[in-house]
């Protein structure tokens, strides 16, 4: 069984790993974060972690424990978040479809001793596209703890980016994203994946951090998440990142103007914007769809892991 | 196969509403509001007129005072958006394509004298979809002033939402679409209009109330807009209209919960993490999409 595409944060480009995201529709990247970087983050989400309550469908896990809402909890997943090699891979996968993405959700999934394995999908079901479609969503499956093909690794299944819809996965087509605490899973809506079962005896806990092409909604509604008050404090690329910014020539305004001005000191000379010239040119050089209709309920399964 | 694109409020079916704009692409529907509607809002927007600014750019206009925010600047418009041909239209129009509609524009298109006619265009460009395709936004523009060929009634080209993308309009296939005060133009987002000119000596106004497929993004952020504290006034439907609620199943959710959680009393309970019944909507009737990328012209280079 051949190895899986695996990259090295210190060692190999943005180029190199989008270009895997792009061909198979994953990379792992080891080495994203360092030993305190793993520390901090694990500090900042242990106590919501113990308090959250296992209250799962069967989708979403019923020994799994999953946060959301998390730049209020963990100020190093706001940097994660805006890591500057992800968001590089981000750039070159996901700009070609859209003037700007989006962060769009972001999850601890946290999988106790004797989580069975999670079913497998796409994300991206809300978005009612049929696969082949655009990278919708690049996630980021960040792992905290190891990923062992015993604890709960989320199962990949490479190049199934390529298949026609209705082809399932063969057990033997299946395979465990193992990787060391500090790695990451980049992977995008067209990989068939799950979260896998837990047999070990100790906790597998990932943080996913997902983005989307600009003009889509957001599954996690960040404004809300974060308002202005709580927002004002992050850094100002990740304040763009979740929605205070303008998405494509008129897209996405507050009061006829850029929405991160209500993060900015009042200034009623500067004039409103709604789009400006490099918006506009962005927003010609991106790709178009022609779009046909498909047919009602494709049956993948939702959320996200 | 309804032959006319003009109807009268008092008398028609929504229903028959949203088909006549499945044929032309718009309908005018007269009588959408009553004379004390119609007194009540000209009262709420005329005090921004003097302090608001006329567009920053050649497509907003140069003589055009725009505004938006109306469901706080202009309390009347909260009933409009509500009314039961504007929701009956976009059911039929919008459903086959999102389990759920949401507000995504709300402003007034204030046509001073000697404004010129504005370029002719779709809504919802910044969605990257070429023409013909679904339907991904109800617009509607209502006349808070009387609309003639004269003070810049919009311009319309019937038909052309089935139009391909590239074909313009001769100058025989457009029409102005006049209409008494009170009355709405309801309209696909993908036929081919523009505002008038202003000839008359007189502002013309319009307030646009404009629906999109609850899977995409807001062209005027609803919820930076109306946060909690403000949308908590709102009638429950329209908080929920605004996107206080799933768009699609798990999508707009706050803390993994619905979002209208955040305007509802505290509670020990969990809110839901999803809609049941949106799920079975969503898979039994929304037509999923088949997409085809076509690349940016040659020479055309994406650079961030």
């Amino acid at each position: 069984m051949s190895e899986l595409a695996t990259f090295d944060a210190r060692s190999d480009s943005a180029d190199t790993i989008a270009a895997s995201v792009e061909e198979r529709a994953y990379a792992i990247v080891h080495n994203l974060l360092d030993g305190d970087a793993l520390a901090q983050v694990k500090a900042e989400l242990d106590p919501h972690i113990d308090a959250v309550a296992l209250d799962g469908t069967p989708f979403l896990g019923a020994k799994t424990k999953r946060l959301s809402g998390l730049f209020t909890k963990s100020r190093m997943i706001q940097q994660m978040a805006i890591h500057p090699l992800v968001l590089g891979v981000a750039d070159l996968v996901m700009l070609p479809w859209c003037v700007r993405y989006q962060y769009t959700f972001g999850g601890v999934m946290h999988l106790l001793p004797g989580e069975g394995s999670q079913e497998l999908h796409r994300d991206g079901y809300f978005y009612p596209f049929r696969h082949p479609a655009p990278p919708l969503i690049l996630g980021c499956m960040w792992a905290i703890t190891d990923f062992t093909a015993q604890n709960g690794a989320t199962s990949i299944v490479p190049g199934s980016n390529t298949w026609p819809p209705e082809r399932k996965a063969r057990p033997e087509e299946v395979r465990p994203a193992v990787m060391p605490a500090g790695s990451g899973l980049l992977y995008t809506s067209a990989m068939i994946h799950g979260g896998g079962a837990n047999r070990s005896d100790a906790a597998r806990c990932g943080v996913n951090l997902q983005y989307s092409l600009g003009w889509l909604r957001q599954q996690e509604n960040q404004t809300l998440a974060c308002p202005p008050e709580v927002a004002k404090d992050f850094p100002e690329r990740l304040q763009r990142l979740i929605g205070y910014d303008i998405f494509g020539p008129y897209m996405g305004f507050v009061a006829s103007d850029d929405p991160h001005r209500l993060l900015e000191a009042p200034d009623p000379n500067r004039p409103r914007r709604r789009t400006d010239d490099e918006i506009d040119a962005r927003h010609i050089a991106i790709n178009k769809l022609t779009i046909g209709d498909a047919r009602p309920g494709d049956n993948r399964n939702s959320a996200a892991e | 196969m309804p032959q006319t694109a003009r109807f009268d409020a008092r008398n028609t079916d929504p229903e028959e509403v949203g088909r006549a704009i499945d044929v032309h692409g718009y309908a005018i529907v007269e009588n959408m509001m009553t004379s004390d509607q119609l007194v009540s809002l000209s009262a709420e927007l005329e005090p921004h007129f003097a302090t608001q600014k006329t567009g920053e750019t050649a497509f907003l206009g140069a003589k055009t005072k725009r505004f938006n925010n109306l469901f706080m600047r202009a309390p009347t418009t909260r009933q409009m958006v509500l009314h039961p041909v504007l929701l009956g239209a976009a059911d039929h129009i919008l459903l086959p394509h999102c389990a759920r509609y949401q507000v995504t524009y709300t402003g007034v298109m204030h046509l001073m004298p000697g404004e010129k006619a504005q370029a002719l265009h779709r809504d919802g460009f910044f969605y990257p979809f070429r023409n013909p395709g679904p339907v991904l936004q109800q617009g509607s523009l209502w006349a808070v002033t009387e609309f003639t060929a004269d003070n810049g009634a919009t311009r319309v080209v019937p038909g052309s939402h089935l139009w391909e993308e590239e074909r313009a309009p001769k100058a025989d296939e457009i029409i102005a679409a006049e209409m008494p005060a009170g009355s709405a133009i309801i309209y696909a987002h993908n036929v081919v209009h523009g505002g008038g000119a202003n000839i008359t000596d007189k502002p013309r106004t319009a307030v646009a109330l404009n629906f999109t497929l609850g899977w995409l993004r807001q062209q005027e952020n609803q919820f930076l807009t109306l946060p909690p504290e403000k949308a908590r006034e709102l009638p429950d439907a329209l908080q929920r209209l605004i996107g206080y609620d799933f768009g699609a199943p798990f999508m707009g959710a706050v803390n993994g919960q619905s979002p209208h959680v955040l305007l509802e009393d505290p509670s020990d309970e969990p809110g839901p993490r999803n809609d049941p019944s949106l799920d079975k909507a969503y898979r039994e009737r929304v037509q999923w999409l088949q997409a085809t990328a076509v690349p940016p012209p040659p020479g055309v280079v994406p650079t961030e």
